[in-house]
């Protein structure tokens, strides 16, 4: 029965690491009405990126801010060129177009960066657990779920789109 | 959802992208049905994508070395050069039965070899024998492969689940003590190892405190973790493979588990260490072949050495213990092949049963002719997080090494669960 406290807990940060992930996809869903299946590939690009630029020397913190704007830049580009043409017709289309592109991507890193995992730990301020009294807990999880709290914020107080009701799926949609 | 009426521009534009498709693809289909009489080819149906990727790689890439090998000496049967053609199986036992039937069926592969999945390994195993053709199992572990399913047809490479489990089990639990804690993935090889590990426990009188079976392709061992701190075992046994392996080390690190309680397994292997933070490189381990040290290649084994040697200039990485496994079975298949003069899987199976050898390990061995299991040493390592000054990938510390007949089970004992059937 001692158990179950930071089992509840753990699953509470793991739901944070979903919605996390989840709030893009439905901001990108209810702005856009495209049901972007390659979103798990932008999210596995920007890792990978990130990994690329601390290879390369880069502070954790630096990658942390400019590998996710790559991401953006390029699923810009995505837009403008693939998704934008398909607005006008059933969601099934860029259903299909992002799933196509989501396998294509999966390959593309298997081939960049080969099958095996790479390396890749948190910055030494974030990583280590530290102790809650009913369990220990890693910090970078703990980090995230701060993180989470920080976008939620951000979203409620962008006044131009009143962003949270996207994100939570309510109506709006850009106008077409 | 609007009702998608196709007109007739759309299904002619479709049907014209689709015919070019299919005739840039062409070739390729009209390649494979090329006539095989001056080609033998060996079909490889391996987990190419998945939790195992890296692992199928590093056999695949092992298996292509001892091809090419043969091929520099002018091929088998005086003069037949050798091919292969690789089909991916995704971790699923019915879809690597599917690829297997392809390859004979449509290919025309005079034998098979694979996998990594111990399930996909049994299951191509019988399908295979079921098509009288020739199967080696180069990575897949588990003791019904040459046991309870044995096959005329079938032999192993790789240590069984038993070999592995009984030359480390006895070790780490006298370096750390009775109380086991295991996390276990939920398929045949898990099982078999579980098992093993069970039987090893009964033989000391250590307990297991704690045995978590988690699905193929966790990513999160969180909640398993948490209980282990619980617990507080004397020692953590981590069984999971993969990607699964570097998912479950890097959150024990995450976790304080590291430096707490010891780790420990069956296995380790080079992929998934060379995935980990220097951080979560911990723990006691069975190693089934490395790529240095004399207590592995034993001295002025010539063979080891320009293995090693070429394969790091080819792939700039050093070659693996599934580099190995891949090498060992395409070489000994090839052989098989050529001593019988013959593809047909019983002359093969004849020629390769009890057939001694030497190859890129110190000793001679041979695949024993009563369950075909490979019998060879396993050796003992701890893990070294950074590697050596002058080869970052060396990260294994080999300590021990237990011969084959002190870790298997005896032929006795293999023929109460064996019975095989020759045509």
């Amino acid at each position: 029965m001692a158990h179950i406290a930071p089992e509840i807990f753990n699953g509470l940060i793991l739901g944070a690491f979903y919605a996390v992930v989840a709030i893009g996809l439905s901001l990108i869903m209810n702005l856009t009405g495209t049901i972007n299946m390659a979103h798990g590939s932008f999210m596995t690009l920007a890792g990978y990126l990130a990994f690329a630029l601390i290879g390369a020397g880069t502070n954790y913190w630096y990658a942390l801010a400019i590998a996710p704007l790559i991401a953006v830049v390029i699923g810009i580009l995505m837009e403008r060129t693939m998704i934008r043409p398909l607005y006008r017709r059933d969601p099934v289309y860029s259903l299909l177009l992002t799933f196509g592109i989501s396998l294509i991507a999966e390959e593309a890193f298997r081939l960049i960066w080969g099958p095996n995992g790479v390396p890749f730990s948190p910055p030494k301020v974030l990583s280590g657990s530290i102790s809650l009294g009913f369990t220990t807990f890693p910090v970078y999880r703990l980090f995230i779920a701060g993180a989470l709290v920080v976008i939620i914020i951000a979203l409620e107080s962008s006044y131009s789109i009143r962003a949270t009701d996207c994100a939570c799926g309510r109506q709006c949609r850009i106008a077409k | 959802m609007t009702d998608f009426k196709v007109d007739r521009k759309t299904f002619l534009t479709t049907a014209a992208i689709a015919s070019a498709g299919a005739a840039a693809g062409f070739p390729t289909i009209l390649r494979s049905t090329a006539s095989a009489k001056d080609v033998i080819k060996i079909g490889l149906d391996y987990e190419y994508t998945g939790v195992y990727a890296a692992y199928a790689q590093s056999e695949t890439r092992g298996a292509m070395m001892a091809m090419d090998a043969w091929n520099a000496r002018g091929g088998v049967m005086g003069g037949t050069r050798v091919t292969t053609v690789s089909e991916d199986n995704d971790n699923n036992p019915g879809i690597a039965v599917e690829k297997a039937r392809k390859l004979v069926n449509v290919d025309k592969c005079a034998a098979l070899m694979g996998s990594i999945n111990s399930s996909v390994s049994l299951a191509v195993s019988g399908a295979a024998n079921a098509m009288n053709i020739l199967y080696i199992d180069s990575g897949g572990h588990a003791d019904a492969v040459t046991g309870a399913d044995c096959k005329y047809s079938t032999f192993r490479t790789c240590h069984s689940t038993w070999m592995e489990t009984h030359a480390t089990g006895f070790s780490l639990g006298k370096k750390f003590g009775k109380k086991w804690y295991l996390i276990t993935p939920d398929y045949a090889f898990g099982h078999a190892l579980d098992a093993g590990y069970r039987d090893v426990a009964k033989k000391i009188g250590a307990t297991i405190v704690g045995d978590d079976l988690t699905p193929l392709g966790t990513t999160d061992f969180s909640p398993y973790l948490s209980k282990v701190l619980g617990a507080k075992p004397d020692l953590l046994l981590v069984l999971v493979q993969g990607d699964d392996f570097v998912n479950c080390l890097k959150q024990a690190h995450e976790f304080g588990l590291v430096g707490k309680i010891p780790i420990g397994g069956p296995q380790v292997e080079l992929e998934a260490v060379w995935a980990l933070p220097e951080a979560a490189r911990v723990g006691f381990w069975g190693v089934e072949w490395y790529y240095k040290g004399a207590n592995v290649l034993g001295t002025n084994n010539k063979l080891a050495t320009n293995f090693v040697n070429e394969y790091r200039k080819k792939y700039h990485t050093p070659p693996t213990a599934r580099s190995a496994f891949g090498y060992i079975t395409m070489d000994r298949l090839l052989w098989g092949i050529n001593q019988a003069k013959s593809t047909n899987a019983a002359k093969i199976a004849h020629a390769l049963a009890g057939a001694k050898f030497q190859t890129i390990f110190e000793g001679t061995t041979y695949y024993r002719a009563a369950d075909h299991q490979l019998m060879w040493p396993m050796w003992l390592g701890g893990i070294r997080a950074k590697g050596t000054p002058q080869d970052k990938y060396d990260v294994f510390d080999i300590v021990d090494r237990q011969e084959p007949d002190s870790i298997e089970q005896s032929i006795a004992e293999k023929a109460k669960v064996c019975k095989m059937v020759w045509p």
